[in-house]
């Protein structure tokens, strides 16, 4: 499915005329910062009442900080943007004006992001700046992590 | 226009005007049948648009009126589900926990007290949704493992558990 037969629009300005295409179903079980990290078992937030997933290497923040921290645990580093680096893979965090994150996107081999909406679907996306913008939308992808793509032998 | 039709009309009307009203809109939708039914009976018009209208006006009476015997059955279960809906309206994208617990409807709804308790409950019987926060912040428990914390399913398991060993929220049959 592509364009415009699905409400993202309405939160998202930028992708009412962008290409996207929607790459699973709706699910509330996870959400963007789980599928960032390859989970798709659990909603992750870093909430201080800890009632949500967080990995125990990052403090329960809502922090930029603690977000880098969690992606740090899985083997990402801090990396200059979110251009394609070839062996590589590489995660956005969104942060709103506040400098709270928001959202998270991971990027596919091809160069493409994929994101998952809330509770929504995930969606394969061309660019992050379809997500920036003010609320509802996302923000600004604002750091960037990556780690090496293992390669088989 | 069938007279009948016109005189069903008005009595739905009546009626609908003498309940609560469901929605805003609802005393205005009633009025705007009846001017319609009216402008029938004076012009004695026999076109099919006024007829299509009318009977559009029917429909959309009738819709309003199942609303309120479904969703209004008391003043809080009405108020939870006018937030509750606009909750879900207005958060279905948003991943961040902070957000949706924050948004002004879902404090509204923690606003409430305890009287929402089994209206939460039974929102999770039917469809897994985030009410966990509000929950945890009116009853100022959380009967879920810290090893299954984020884990959507097991975390609603446990809410319902702990909403049927105190009585708030019976089995589904």
């Amino acid at each position: 499915m592509t364009g415009n037969e699905w409400p993202p629009g309405e939160f998202f300005a930028d992708l009412r005329t962008a290409r996207y295409q929607i790459s699973s179903e709706k699910d509330v079980s996870y959400n963007c910062i789980a599928w960032a990290a390859g989970d798709t078992t659990r909603w992750w937030w870093p909430d201080p009442q800890q009632l949500y997933y967080w990995p125990v290497q990052s403090p329960h923040e809502v922090t930029p900080q603690s977000f880098v921290l969690a992606f740090e645990s899985l083997g990402y580093t801090r990396c200059e943007d979110g251009s394609s680096e070839y062996g590589f893979e590489k995660v956005a965090i969104f942060l709103d004006w506040l400098g709270t994150p928001t959202h998270m996107a991971r990027q596919l081999p091809n160069g493409q992001w994929t994101s998952k909406l809330g509770g929504l679907e995930d969606i394969e996306h061309e660019t992050l700046k379809q997500l920036e913008g003010v609320k509802p939308a996302y923000g600004k992808a604002a750091y960037f992590l990556k780690r090496r793509i293992p390669t088989e032998l | 226009m069938p007279m009948a039709a016109c005189r069903h009309v008005f009595r739905e009307a009546d009626w609908l005007r003498d309940q609560r009203h469901p929605t805003g809109s609802l005393p205005d939708l009633c009025e705007r049948s009846k001017r319609m039914t009216r402008f029938g009976l004076d012009q004695r018009i026999n076109d099919r648009s006024v007829q299509r209208s009318a009977a559009q006006w029917m429909q959309d009476i009738r819709w309003a009126a199942t609303l309120r015997v479904r969703d209004a059955t008391s003043d809080t279960e009405r108020v939870f589900n006018l937030l509750a809906d606009k909750w879900r309206q207005e958060t279905s994208h948003i991943s961040s926990i902070t957000n949706l617990v924050m948004h002004r409807s879902y404090q509204s709804i923690i606003g409430m007290g305890p009287a929402v308790v089994p209206l939460l409950l039974r929102c999770l019987q039917q469809r897994p949704e985030h009410w966990f926060w509000a929950l945890s912040a009116i009853t100022r428990h959380n009967p879920v493992r810290s090893e299954d914390a984020g884990n959507v399913s097991k975390m609603t398991k446990a809410w319902l558990e702990w909403g049927r060993q105190r009585g708030q929220i019976q089995d589904e049959i």
